[in-house]
């Protein structure tokens, strides 16, 4: 009997099944698919899909760069976001920056304050040099679709502030924060949630953040991190009178607009000479100080809320390293590869903790610091 | 039966066609939906599973796939090397057509580790193709006027940028 006949050949896949398929497509070839029918146009677009996609899409495999930004108009001028694989940065870091395609162009004044499920928030920054103001505004792009979002209201503050980026699963929606410490110390948080009309503000943030060298993501679990201090006696600390005591890591809880204390690892014993650094890399919370100033130490919160979970990666002297001072600018592969800004700021160090190799690169003429960040694939469309 | 281990008893189960296919319980557990369907009997069940929908060519790969998994899981190391290799076989022997029997087989079934792999398979033929060979391969109208189509494709350049027309 001829059974093949009966063979379900021409059988069409169920929905259920079409969208599971999909889901592992790219963004790119999926989005020429939506021309296959109706139906997968609603499929692809449908914000449900656009999750289930963003689930599927390889995580801490692309990375987006840019540069720290000129600080006035009439600075050298061009400014992009590039997006390159981490694989092919890591292995020839110059020619993933000079590439020409996946570069999105910025304005020479915007700075990227985080990258988010496929979104990045940019800053528009606008500095009155004559009274320490500055204007600033946000908004949302997606460089794969090009979409660009409302700016934020306008902030007029003070420019020594803090701000991260982050994404509230509860509520699905995408929020910017910036810390605003006034000059007697005092620190107020303003949150923005994009699609709103305004920034709320929520009085008494516990600690003044550490400002130096703030170009590292917040975001991890639902919340935005910084390193800060307690009572620090008015608004401009001098860190050499600071003390162990006053160093305290805040988090700020995108869901309720509240925030908690996350303690330090237990090893650290005494101020480090240096201001040290709190980031996430690879969605994994880090804090990166110096012993001595000597020695640079770096400690991992393998799983994070678990404050006994710290773990120390490694201490390795500045010397063997061929830097001066605590810059990181990216840390790869589960916290196995550091990249941080050598000598003279032109020099930049790759450090591999697996076989304690040390690779040095020139490649940036003037001395501006790569920011980098994690970076997804995805068709998300916010608001 | 009571000195018999629950890993060792064998499951009957019959294809559309009537061939009948004796596969280890823990294996059986992989099939949910007939995982499922032993649980919910009451007694042991002894007379043959009847699967009104699966084919037997399809059974065949199936429990070839589940086999061959649950040995590279048994603990010998370079496994995921090996069942790497065998996964990229797996799938290159099988026509287009073939691919999506399985698929159809492998859902009616709930056999989740396989249905998430040949998933990813079919997701990578498609992805480098036109729009056209996709809806062949899935057996699909389309029901875009050209100006419908034209305009799609003008919202979405981006995507187009780079790759040619149809």
């Amino acid at each position: 009997m001829d059974m093949a006949a009966q063979h379900p050949t021409a059988a069409l896949l169920s929905c259920e099944v079409v969208m599971e398929i999909l889901s592992w497509v790219p963004a790119k070839p999926l989005t020429r698919l939506k021309l296959v029918c109706k139906s997968w146009n609603s499929i692809i677009s449908h914000p449900h899909f656009v999750k289930l996609h963003l689930r599927r899409s390889p995580k801490n495999a692309i990375l987006l760069s840019t540069r720290t930004p000129a600080l006035t108009l009439g600075e050298e001028g061009k400014q992009s976001i590039v997006l390159s694989s981490v694989e092919s940065f890591i292995q020839n870091p110059s020619s993933a920056l000079d590439a020409q395609e996946n570069r999105h162009s910025l304005h020479v004044q915007d700075w990227v304050s985080g990258s988010c499920n496929g979104l990045v928030c940019v800053a528009r920054i606008l500095y009155h040099p004559d009274n320490d103001i500055c204007d600033i505004w946000f908004r949302l792009l997606n460089p794969l679709t090009g979409f660009i979002s409302e700016n934020s209201p306008c902030l007029h503050v003070n420019v020594h502030n803090a701000f991260g980026f982050g994404y509230d699963e509860s509520s699905d929606s995408y929020k910017v924060v910036t810390l605003i410490p006034d000059s007697s110390g005092t620190v107020t948080a303003q949150v923005y949630s994009f699609g709103g009309s305004s920034w709320k503000t929520i009085n008494s943030f516990p600690a003044f953040p550490i400002l130096a060298e703030d170009y590292s993501d917040h975001f991890i679990g639902g919340t935005l991190n910084w390193l800060g201090l307690r009572n620090p006696h008015g608004g401009d600390y001098d860190w050499a009178a600071v003390t162990l005591d006053m160093l305290m890591i805040v988090s700020f809880d995108l869901k309720s607009d509240t925030n908690k204390q996350i303690l330090l690892p237990k090893g650290i014993d005494e101020i480090p000479a240096q201001e040290p650094i709190l980031g996430v890399w690879g969605n994994r919370l880090y804090l990166l100080h110096d012993y001595k100033n000597t020695h640079f130490i770096a400690w991992q919160m393998k799983e994070f809320g678990d404050e006994n979970s710290w773990t120390q990666l490694l201490k390795i002297s500045f010397h063997h390293l061929g830097v001066e001072t605590l810059l990181p600018e990216f840390i790869f592969e589960n916290g196995n590869i550091f990249m941080l800004i050598g000598r003279g700021s032109f020099e930049e160090v790759f450090y591999d903790r697996r076989d304690n190799s040390v690779k040095r690169l020139n490649f940036f003429s003037n001395n501006r610091y790569l920011i980098a960040f994690d970076y997804v694939e995805s068709l998300v469309l916010p608001c | 039966m009571s000195g018999i281990s629950d890993t060792e008893r064998m499951i009957t189960l019959k294809t559309v066609e009537g061939t009948l296919f004796d596969v280890k319980s823990s294996i059986a557990k992989d099939l949910k939906t007939v995982q499922a369907f032993i649980d919910d009997s009451d007694d042991d069940v002894t007379s043959p599973i009847p699967l009104p929908n699966v084919f037997t060519r399809e059974l065949s790969r199936i429990l070839d796939y589940l086999n061959n998994h649950h040995r590279f899981r048994s603990g010998i190391e370079k496994a995921d090397e090996e069942m790497a290799r065998y996964d990229a076989e797996f799938a290159k022997s099988m026509s287009h057509e073939e691919l999506k029997a399985l698929i159809l087989a492998a859902n009616y079934l709930n056999v989740k580790d396989l249905l998430e792999f040949l998933n990813q398979t079919v997701a990578d033929v498609i992805q480098n193709k036109s729009v056209e060979f996709v809806r062949n391969f899935f057996g699909i109208e389309n029901d875009y006027t050209p100006e419908e189509e034209e305009k799609l494709r003008n919202e979405n350049e981006w995507a187009f940028n780079g790759v040619e027309q149809d």
